[in-house]
């Protein structure tokens, strides 16, 4: 189709045309389009369904402030639902459809909803839906959750990718209007790092849609010429897509740039979308004002808009919204409208003007003193009908109808922390407060300057106050001469004529009824009423709603406006895509993936990975022949017992201790000594929080008088140093103590069997003295391997068999592994994972992360002798509660299930034997299990109520979600050499 | 029998599992040749340690955002209250261990940390535009010698500016190499493609 009702001029570029389809049908119009402005101009005027009566809905606005002309755009994973066709840049290929309807656009089956109206008024799923109550989630919920909506967003994941960024500036300026153009001049021509955010791609706010002069040039001339000048000026950041949706704190502004959204085949390298968070010393904001319309009976069909819009649509897009168009209004504006369009060649078949005295700006005829009272047309408006001044009725047969109520300042930046805007008699308009966030000025229509050259004016004073104050001394540049005549409006919100619906928020179905229904049922409160009718709500948060409906609320309740006030502006201003917010932060890129020194000799054994906090670890390492994990996993434990096996520890937190305070600080963060700890030698350390309960453990050695090093578990490792910071930093700064990680220095490897010494006695340099006497359990020393290269070396064991971890700087992690597998080879070394691990710290009765689950405290744990009682250590005095050590309290223990087939898992509650199990009878939990291969059956940790006294008796264990129930032997949790034999050989 | 053993060190970014980012100019590769010792001044010696710092570098010990660089191949980044991380060439690391050890014994507490940072240069054009995307701190302001601690991608950091606008090295742990090149290349290559799509429009 072609654009039959385009008009001669505007800012399109006719030479390149593009082609679009919507609900698929092709369409043509041009670069610089939106997908309204190309619609409108193919004579399409039907663009939507009302979400809650499906009533057929045409554009009415030419901004993000449109509520009707809603669209699904593109298809599959990049489909995006509730974009408003007003902003949708029009590009080659571009598809869009119309949502909320079914079979078509045309014929809404759900449009019957449009018949029930008197059953679907405000807050009517309130009081209709009451009974049976079990019907609401099942059956009503879906119900109206189908018939009434927005658009479907896609189910697949979105392809696109975006980015989250941070922009810096003496003066933000949002909006590129006369006020915001000439704001920006001048702080740039004073040397100021200027950022001008504008959310459309076209600069130039309102001077795109009026034919005006600015001193002798046009205002598109005047506007070419500023922009010329900023381009060139390296210290301005022009951002056009860019809305600014959020004020923050300290003057930071949430912005969202729409980089290829325009695009029809976008570079995969490219973000869809940044999220700008932007620090400015300085803010101005110049983002104008949205007009509003009246509310009179069935005052939304499609071809009727906002007046304002028209002028827009006509001087920017050269498309006019019919060739017969009439104009209702309450200021100049409507008249400026009727001026521009008889300009363009288009029929302006009246205009009504609800003032007696109102002016006539052109060659048309002017009806003053009369008001719209009803429409008619099914798809599209056919005709209007007007109550006169003389009180005679008469109908106007006309396509379009521009409607202009006046102006309402888009002040939403100016609330977001929590300041309301103050209400203008001048204006009949909100205007900002006078408490602004902090470093915000506001200028132009914005602020209720609705003449072109007082907003001029304002926006190069307001720009010298805001640097003024940062100490950049800015001067104005040549101000134009314009039209300094203010809008004059009288204060007129609906007709009130008339038994039928008059919308207020087209959105959101709400109408002058639903207000007064609201108010009828006692809602007095401008919150109350948005939240009851759903008022302001949506995707255009009734940025052409708000002012009416407060207003409409404020006649019915005997108050003004300014009493009445408007609800809280809260961000986003305008909608913030997900995808945005969440910037790389997705999928394989939530957070970022830590390696250990030995990760690629892993991938190349063919291990299988499991993510332990950032970090990637081998969980197992699969042979040829093994068929399941347990036989691989099997097989490194046995190999562990019988001979040696190799495992990466290097994830365990590490963290260098220095300083001549360093035991005393130790003493205090440890609940267990170590001020008598020996140069030489490691000892286990258990953490407390403050509330008595354990934090963490690990092992501290001592490498000299005032230097230790601790480790920590894998998970807790940036805790355990903050939380030693803190102690340090806030607790005991007078202390000497030196803290730094080193976790990423050292690779470290547990090598534990008894053919551990064996092995490594062939990679240590001599003469370090390895035998049982010179390095006993428990020892720790620094020393050279394989020819040279520093290492440290503890022997310590979390698998109960005579074990070392060996640390070496990390660079050297990959080789050692290496070295090791080969020497290991005599004696069948096998690498281990973290699986492997973990069944052989329960066979021997180490607590691990299962078991330090913030709740428990040493004493249920069996280590409560570890509290000293010789020293005070954070968390010592709350452990010794009385409903912690009571000594029929949790205890861990073991469990053993008695039959060798059955599988224990861990959360299965534990009941006495033949008890009823509910949760009164509940006496603890199982905390870990797995496959003992060394015992040949399922074994667990658990903690029981007196445990500690019931080794010896069966229990059952319930585990109703899995619908399991087994019976285990309660025993010592040390099921592999209790007495330590083995560790100390 | 140590000796039938050898250890050979391997940077992070080796094992060809991903390779220096060379495109349209910008160049982003793994620097191995850095040696690190964190120094943490010791309770009332911070006077002790900065002098002494001052005459190993030949200079005064940088403030908070900032690096020096200093004779000798030595130079040094601020790294917290009272600490700084002195770095030098990888074949001058024991010749800068012996003379923290000599200068620092009682001042102050010293710890190797060469193997516990990658090292990470990049250069190109205009650089700052693309570290917006990834850092809070302005570098468009960076001068040589400026430094920043900052978050890349989740990842702590120290960014140094080495060369106005176009050339950097970023430190950070180690274990995060990898994630943190992946993200620093995507960024190069996005840059790029968005250069281009402002000088189309």
């Amino acid at each position: 189709m072609t654009g039959i009702n385009r008009l001669q001029g505007g800012m399109i570029d006719r030479n390149s045309p593009v082609s679009f389809t919507f609900d698929g049908r092709l369409y043509n119009g041009f670069k610089g389009d939106t997908l309204a402005s190309a619609l409108l101009a193919n004579e399409v005027k039907l663009l939507g369904r009302s979400f809650k009566y499906h009533r057929p809905r045409g554009v009415i606005a030419s901004g993000s402030e449109e509520p009707n002309a809603l669209m699904e755009l593109r298809n599959g994973q990049r489909k995006e639902p509730n974009t408003k066709a007003t902003v949708i840049e029009l590009f080659d290929g571009l598809s869009a459809n119309s949502q909320n309807r079914w079979p078509s656009l045309a014929c809404d089956f759900m449009a019957v909803n449009d018949r029930l109206s008197r059953f679907l008024t405000a807050g009517f799923y309130y009081k209709t839906f009451m009974w049976p109550k079990a019907f609401w989630e099942k059956v009503y919920e879906p119900l109206i959750r189908r018939a009434a909506g927005l658009g479907s967003a896609a189910t697949d994941p979105d392809p696109d990718v975006y980015d989250k960024g941070f922009l810096h500036c003496d003066l933000l300026v949002v909006g590129s209007g006369p006020s915001g153009l000439i704001a920006a001049l001048t702080a740039a021509r004073a040397g100021a790092r200027v950022i001008l955010a504008e959310e459309d791609f076209e600069l130039g706010g309102r001077l795109l849609c009026e034919d005006i002069l600015l001193g002798d040039e046009t205002a598109l001339e005047w506007r070419a010429k500023i922009l010329a000048e900023l381009k060139s000026m390296d210290a301005v950041r022009i951002l056009t897509r860019t809305s600014v949706f959020g004020a923050f704190d300290h003057g930071i502004y949430g912005a969202l740039e729409r980089v290829t959204d325009h695009l029809s085949e976008p570079d995969d390298a490219m973000p869809r979308q940044i999220l700008w968070r932007i620090y400015s010393r300085r803010m101005l904001l110049c983002a104008g004002a949205t007009e509003r319309p009246i509310a009179f009976e069935n005052n939304d069909r499609p071809g009727i808009m906002l007046a304002g819009a028209m002028r827009a649509y006509a001087h920017r897009w050269a498309v006019a919204a019919d060739r017969d168009v009439t104009i209702f209004t309450n200021n100049d504006e409507g008249h400026k409208t009727a001026r521009d369009l008889l300009a363009k060649g288009v029929n302006v078949q009246v205009v009504i003007d609800v003032r007696p005295q109102a002016p006539r700006l052109g060659d048309y005829e002017l009806l003053s003193g009369a008001k719209v009272i009803n429409t008619s047309g099914r798809l599209a408006l056919k005709d209007i009908t007007v109550r006169l001044a003389d009180g005679d009725l008469r109908t106007v047969a006309c396509g379009a109808l521009g409607v202009s109520g006046g102006w309402t300042p888009t002040l939403s930046l100016t609330g977001h922390q929590r300041a309301r805007p103050v209400w203008n008699d001048d204006v009949s308009a909100f205007v900002p407060p006078g408490s602004l966030p902090q470093g915000m000025r506001v200028a132009g229509a914005a602020n209720g300057t609705f003449s072109l050259f007082e907003g001029l004016k304002e926006g190069v004073r307001k720009s010298i106050e805001a640097l003024a104050e940062i100490g950049i001394s800015a001067s104005s540049p040549d101000i134009p001469r314009a039209d300094d005549s203010p809008i004059t409006a009288e204060p007129f919100w609906y007709t009130g004529e008339g038994a039928g619906r008059a919308w207020v928020d087209f959105q959101n179905d709400v109408t002058v009824k639903d207000i007064e229904l609201a108010h009828q049922e006692g809602f007095r409160s401008v919150e109350h009423l948005k939240r009851y009718t759903t008022l302001g709500m949506a995707t255009d948060q009734g940025k052409t709603a708000n002012l009416s409906g407060l207003a409409i609320l404020a006649e019915l309740t005997g108050r003004s406006v300014s009493q009445t006030g408007t609800t809280i502006y809260r961000p986003p201003h305008t909608p913030v895509s997900i995808g945005a917010l969440a910037g790389r932060s997705r999928d394989s890129a939530y957070r970022p993936t830590r390696y250990t020194p030995s990760h690629d000799w892993a991938v190349e054994q063919g291990a299988v990975f499991v993510e332990a906090g950032a970090w990637m670890r081998a969980q197992w390492f699969p042979r040829k022949g093994e068929t399941s994990w347990r036989q691989s996993v099997d097989r490194e434990v046995l190999a562990v017992r019988k001979s040696v096996g190799v495992c990466d520890v290097t994830t365990l937190g590490k963290i260098d201790v220095q300083g001549k305070d360093a035991a005393d600080f130790l003493n205090t963060v440890y609940c267990n000594g170590f001020s008598k700890l020996p140069v030489g030698k490691a000892r286990y350390g258990l953490m407390l929080r403050e509330d008595g309960m354990v934090m963490d453990d690990g092992t501290v050695a001592r490498l000299a008088d005032d230097h230790f090093v601790v480790t920590t578990t894998t998970a807790n490792a940036s805790g355990v140093y903050r939380h030693m910071e803190f102690v340090h930093q806030c607790l005991l700064p007078e202390l000497d103590v030196q803290l730094i990680s080193i976790t990423d220095a050292w690779a470290q490897f547990t090598v534990a069997g008894p053919n551990a010494r064996k092995l490594l006695q062939k990679i240590v340099d001599p003469p370090f003295d390895m035998t049982n006497e010179a390095f006993p359990f428990m020892a720790c020393a620094a020393l050279t391997v394989c020819g040279g290269i520093r290492a440290r070396l503890f022997r310590i064991s979390f698998s109960g068999e005579l074990s070392y971890e060996i640390a070496i700087p990390a660079h050297y992690g990959d080789s050692l592994i290496r070295v090791l597998m080969d020497a290991g080879r005599e004696f069948d070394v096998s690498p281990y994972g973290t699986e492997a691990l973990g069944v052989l710290r329960i066979e021997k009765g180490h607590p691990a992360g299962n078991e330090l689950n913030g709740q428990i405290s040493a004493i249920h744990l069996g280590l409560g002798r570890m509290i000293s009682t010789k020293k005070d250590s954070i968390g010592a005095v709350l452990s010794r509660r009385e409903g912690i050590s009571a000594v029929d309290g949790l205890r861990l223990v073991g469990l053993e299930a008695l039959d060798p087939e059955a599988d224990l898992s861990a959360g299965a509650h534990l009941f006495s034997e033949g008890a009823r199990q509910v949760a009164t009878n509940d006496e603890g939990w199982v905390t870990s299990a797995c496959y003992s291969p060394h015992l040949k059956r399922s074994i667990a940790l658990a903690f029981l109520k007196g445990g500690a006294e019931r080794h010896g008796e069966q229990i059952e264990l319930a585990n109703p979600i899995e619908r399991t129930a087994l019976r285990a032997k309660v025993v010592s949790p040390h099921f592999v050499d209790p007495q330590g034999d083995r560790l100390r050989v | 029998m140590s000796e039938k053993w050898r250890l050979s060190p391997t940077v992070v970014l080796d094992h060809g599992a991903v390779s220096p980012v060379e495109i349209s100019g910008y160049v982003l590769r793994e620097n191995t040749n850095h040696a690190l010792f964190w120094v943490s001044a010791r309770n009332s010696q911070l006077q002790e340690t900065v002098e002494r710092l001052a005459e190993l570098l030949g200079k005064a010990v940088p403030d908070p955002g900032a690096f020096v660089e200093g004779h000798s191949g030595y130079a040094a980044f601020w790294f917290g209250p009272e600490q700084w991380m002195i770095v030098a060439d990888r074949e001058a690391e024991e010749r800068l261990a012996k003379e923290l050890r000599s200068r620092l014994t009682v001042s102050s507490s010293v710890v190797e940390q060469s193997d516990g940072w990658i090292c990470l240069d990049i250069s190109g054009d205009d650089l700052p535009t693309m570290f917006e995307r990834l850092l809070m701190a302005d570098l468009h302001d960076f001068t040589r010698g400026s430094a920043i601690r900052g978050t890349i991608g989740h990842i702590d950091c120290f960014v140094l500016c080495l060369e106005r606008d176009v050339r950097y090295r970023i430190f950070a742990a180690r274990s995060f190499g990898r994630s943190l090149h992946q993200t620093l290349s995507e960024m190069l290559k996005s840059t790029l493609a968005l250069k281009t799509l402002k000088l189309e429009t």
